[in-house]
């Protein structure tokens, strides 16, 4: 009798708990008076699809990871990082340190809110349009698995990117390369592959090589991963073992 | 990662491009098709088509299914298909080829080798 008791109780429980939980991670700059109203309309619409969830403040945490790992184990279910393209990339890492550290996050989504201008197009590469429209993708949840690329212990979603001038490459220990005009290097995470782009001015040609590892040296240059996150030589970029969920709009570029 | 983002001038197709200003050395290994148009120094060997253009530089000995040259090759060449030598071509080595096609003024300074098969190759056990 009290085991059917109990088996009658335990279905109330489960009704009082949110169906999906979304946690939101705000960037600082979002509590600035500038973006008032387009933070307003973005909790508007959030409100109105029916995704409410707790909000973090990046400002008042001291370590990003601590606070996705802390919602996680309490049963968050989509972590949105509201903001920019460092504050996504910054959600990107602690993500995969938590899927490489826990048995934690493997099947948690990542999303992203814009705030502001999309200076870098990260937005627009993952589908998204800034503020209140990236909400409506919030929604529709398609969610698409990512491999990301891996600059030593650090990872990166879009692109590892440095200025050359004489910058030597070495490419899976078996060959290196030589640049010998100024120009970029730029390593697009393509899926799961990593390809190497040089771009130089002379007779604006590009060379192009997919590779497994790559060590970057002997450059003055940093190297910024994500359009913002920036690393000094030596480097060695691979492709990472983790891959996260990402949320993703229907006019994404990959 | 994105559909845009990576504009080759140079041929949409190839999986590895080396282009004009950069200079590679070391054992040169590719599956897809490979274009040179810089400097390599070493190896080269690819399971698919290499074309090798104008003004680029190989110091190797060269492996691929299919090849185009219009560029400076010192070293051995092996293809196991079809080696198509343009007029600005200059291979300085031995080729072997299963089909050849020389335009006027490429210059070929060692011993050609072609018509056989790889199974033609192998010694009977007789």
């Amino acid at each position: 009798m009290g085991t059917a008791k109990w088996e009658q109780t335990k279905p109330k429980k489960n009704r009082l708990k949110p169906k999906s939980m979304h946690v939101y991670v705000y960037d600082t700059y979002v509590s600035e008076k500038k973006y008032a109203a387009q933070i307003a309309k973005i909790e508007t619409r959030i409100t109105d699809l029916g995704l409410n969830g707790k909000i973090i403040r990046l400002g008042l945490i001291s370590s990003i990871d601590q606070a996705i790992i802390s919602e996680i184990k309490k049963g968050a279910k989509t972590i949105v990082m509201v903001g920019g393209v460092k504050l996504l990339h910054q959600g990107v890492n602690a993500l995969a340190k938590i899927i490489t550290s826990e048995t934690l996050g493997q099947n948690i989504p990542l999303a992203f809110i814009p705030v502001g201008k999309d200076e870098f197009g990260a937005g627009q590469i993952l589908g998204l349009k800034a503020g209140e429209e990236a909400c409506n993708v919030l929604s529709q949840r398609r969610i698409k698995e990512v491999g990301l690329g891996k600059a030593d212990n650090n990872y990166f979603l879009f692109s590892a990117q440095i200025a050359t001038n004489d910058t030597i490459l070495e490419i899976d220990e078996n060959y290196t390369i030589k640049i010998k005009k100024p120009g970029l290097i730029k390593v697009e995470n393509l899926k799961n592959t990593l390809n190497l782009l040089i771009t130089t001015k002379k007779r604006n040609k590009n060379s192009l090589f997919p590779f497994k590892n790559l060590l970057l040296s002997d450059s003055k240059h940093p190297l910024i991963l994500d359009f913002v996150v920036e690393l000094n030589l030596p480097v060695k970029i691979t492709t990472a073992k983790e891959k996260i969920n990402l949320i993703v709009g229907s006019s994404r570029e990959f | 990662m994105f559909k845009n983002s990576v504009k080759n001038t140079n041929n949409n197709r190839a999986e590895t491009i080396i282009g004009p200003s950069v200079k590679v050395n070391g054992n040169f290994h590719g599956d897809g098709d490979i274009i040179i148009e810089g400097e390599v120094e070493g190896n080269v060997k690819t399971k698919n088509t290499l074309t090798v253009n104008s003004g680029a530089k190989i110091i190797a000995d060269v492996i691929a299914k299919n090849a185009k040259i219009s560029g400076s090759i010192n070293g051995n060449v092996k293809i196991d298909n079809c080696l198509e030598l343009e007029a600005s071509a200059k291979i300085a080595g031995d080729i072997s080829c299963k089909e050849i096609s020389v335009a006027k003024g490429a210059i070929i300074n060692g011993h050609c080798q072609m018509g056989a098969d790889k199974a033609e190759e192998k010694p009977s056990k007789a």
